[in-house]
């Protein structure tokens, strides 16, 4: 019933009620009890976290793993560790050379943790992908550029270097074609860009730096029968408008970008908006006022083509109580 | 000593052509080839394949770019063990040969018979390549370091263009011989007894990766209609360097190349049971939106990517 809910709303039906996504991050870790890295470096106890987190939250659809650093890795980026969150992208090979990276090393089901990756999602697939919609976010093509080449992206690249920019953006897009074709054949239900650098890039730019790779990505997605999002934390409403109409069924907004104003503009187009609460609602360990906060998301979005879900991962330090609370919040 | 001969030129020139008619002319003798193919599939290969004949597939890059030079330079010094008389290197349209000298003698103590290169043949395609060659590189790098130069598909183009050809190709390798024709058709003999005598001293190849365009294979394992298949290169050959492949259809199996609007499909002989056509893009990305839209018109979205 869920999955049915999740799907039936990305792609803008009606449904009884707004289904609710999880996107836990490496806080799966801490619901299953066996760490963030674990968690994230082990196909078993990543299967193990997804199931924990599904039986005691009951989420229509969620996400199997939600790491941004997955693909730099492949890329060849190094990783730190910390040990209660996800990783970060500790170098970034791209920074001190105008070269690009030679298309084998584009991702495979053999680098970085996709070896460990795919097999969880198999496994996920067969123990409950017949009633929770499984998302798989992978890393958008710009997040992805600004992983391989740091700030240079930002303070050279994109005002000054439109050539460089374009390669390095259609080599990210590649990279990203790889992935949806593995976790598609994984099994996952849809398929999420996510893109938490993407705010930084000025709204009158974002157009005609992205739709193009955009549209492609979301359509080849459908086209090998999953449907498409695009996580997009701290966008304004300028930049939302800008990412409505580059072919994803779903766009979600952080929590900084109210529901009723994001609203206004997705309903305008053929798309499905995903709001949640502020990551700092779920740690304040205040387990009323994130429920309070979650019902009045619902009354927002009632009747509208949305899921609850915003556009960035529970945090590790999210108190369980809250989490909990917000859940029943959400699905009641 | 085994003396190769090198066949370089923009993708779809003619090299396989040419290739073949080598394989004609030299019946007689004993011969490896290999066949240096673009995309995820060696086409080229298929075309060429005969049965005795010694011959290595390299796949998915250039053979002199870093991506697959390794498993080139591995294929030289394997055939150097056998008892040829000519090796036939068909390199990749994008390919930059700028660097082979240097490399044959850096892999001169590992070669049993000593490999020597006796003659770089470039295929310029007179439709396109005064549109090219100052856009891509690796075209006047071919050029340049080419013994003789065949300006295929005359037929194609008027005199003005066949004078600006040569004027272009004088700039960038005075002296060398040019031969004007169509389908390759030139005397073999007339041309390799009549090569450049001093070549360009060895460079820097320009195959970073850098120059390497997108590539997307199509496969399918229905045939789809001929007619359909007619719309579709139509509608997505302006957008691409090249297109080539086999494709089941309703009226038989095809060979398909396309070299930007210049869209050629022939009956295929062969058995084939999947379609599998790749495309190299001229514009990105964005080419696959365009696929997967004429695919779905044209095709009942029976190709996919």
């Amino acid at each position: 019933m869920g999955k049915e809910r999740c799907l039936q709303a990305l792609r803008r039906e009606k449904t009884d009620r707004t289904p609710w996504i999880l996107l836990p991050g490496a806080y799966g870790g801490k619901a299953s009890g066996c760490g963030a890295e674990a968690a994230l470096r082990d196909a078993d106890q990543m299967a193990a976290a997804f199931l924990a987190c599904r039986e005691r939250y009951a989420p229509d659809g969620m996400a199997v793993l939600y790491d941004t650093t997955v693909e730099a890795e492949c890329l060849g980026c190094d990783l730190t560790w910390s040990g209660d969150g996800l990783p970060a992208v500790a170098n970034h090979p791209l920074a001190d050379t105008d070269e690009m990276l030679c298309r084998c090393m584009l991702p495979s089901e053999y680098d970085g943790r996709l070896p460990v990756i795919l097999p969880a999602m198999q496994r996920i697939k067969e123990e409950a992908g017949a009633d929770t919609a499984l998302i798989a976010p992978i890393c958008g093509p710009f997040t992805m550029a600004y992983q391989l080449r740091g700030e240079r992206l930002l303070t050279e690249d994109l005002a000054g270097s439109p050539g460089y920019m374009q390669e390095i953006l259609n080599y990210c897009a590649e990279a990203a074609f790889n992935m949806l074709g593995l976790y598609i054949g994984a099994g996952m239900d849809v398929i999420a860009l996510a893109e938490p650098v993407l705010h930084r890039v000025p709204t009158e730019r974002m157009g005609q730096l992205l739709a193009d790779d955009y549209r492609a990505i979301f359509d080849l997605i459908r086209a090998r029968g999953a449907l498409s999002g695009l996580l997009a934390p701290g966008v304004s409403a300028a930049q939302l408008e800008a990412l409505c109409n580059v072919g994803a069924d779903w766009v979600s907004v952080g929590s900084a970008l109210p529901a009723a104003e994001a609203l206004a503009v997705t309903e305008k187009y053929p798309v499905c908006l995903g709001a949640g609460l502020e990551q700092g609602a779920l740690c304040s360990g205040d387990a009323a006022a994130a429920a309070e906060k979650v019902r009045g998301l619902r009354t927002a979005l009632e009747g509208h083509p949305a899921v609850l879900c915003g556009g960035e991962a529970v945090p590790y330090a999210a108190e369980e109580e809250t989490v909990l609370a917000a859940a029943r919040a959400a699905c009641l | 000593m085994i003396d190769i001969i090198l066949l370089t030129g923009f993708l779809g020139a003619g090299k396989t052509t040419f290739l073949q008619r080598l394989l004609e002319a030299y019946t007689q003798h004993k011969l490896g080839i290999i066949v240096n193919d673009f995309g995820e599939i060696n086409v080229d290969a298929k075309l060429i394949q005969k049965e005795g004949m010694e011959m290595l597939e390299l796949s998915n890059g250039s053979i002199f770019c870093a991506c697959i030079k390794s498993k080139f330079v591995n294929g030289l010094v394997e055939m150097s063990k056998m008892d040829l008389d000519y090796l036939l290197i068909e390199a990749s349209g994008l390919s930059d040969p700028a660097n082979m000298e240097k490399l044959l003698e850096d892999i001169q103590s590992q070669t049993t018979h000593p490999l020597r290169l006796f003659a770089s043949v470039c295929i310029v395609d007179a439709e396109y390549f005064l549109d090219l060659v100052d856009v891509l590189p690796a075209l006047a790098q071919q050029v340049g370091y080419a013994d003789a130069v065949i300006v295929n598909k005359a037929d194609l183009a008027d005199e003005e263009t066949l004078t600006g050809i040569a004027q272009r190709i004088d700039e960038l390798n005075q002296g060398v011989g040019v031969y004007c024709t169509s389908y390759c058709r030139v005397e073999i003999d007339e041309l390799l007894s009549h090569l450049k005598s001093e070549r360009k001293t060895s460079g820097e190849t320009t195959n970073t990766v850098a120059s390497r365009p997108s590539s997307f294979t199509l496969r399918g394992k229905e045939s789809v209609a001929l007619q359909g298949l007619e719309a579709f290169l139509k509608e997505i050959a302006p957008d691409t360097y090249r297109i080539k492949g086999f494709v089941m259809t309703d009226q038989g199996a095809k060979e398909v190349s396309a070299v930007g609007g210049n869209i050629q499909i022939h009956d295929w002989p062969e058995q084939t049971e999947e379609t599998a056509l790749v495309v190299i893009s001229s514009v990105g990305v964005k080419l696959v939106s365009r696929i997967l839209s004429a695919s779905q018109t044209y095709l009942e979205g029976k190709l996919k990517l």
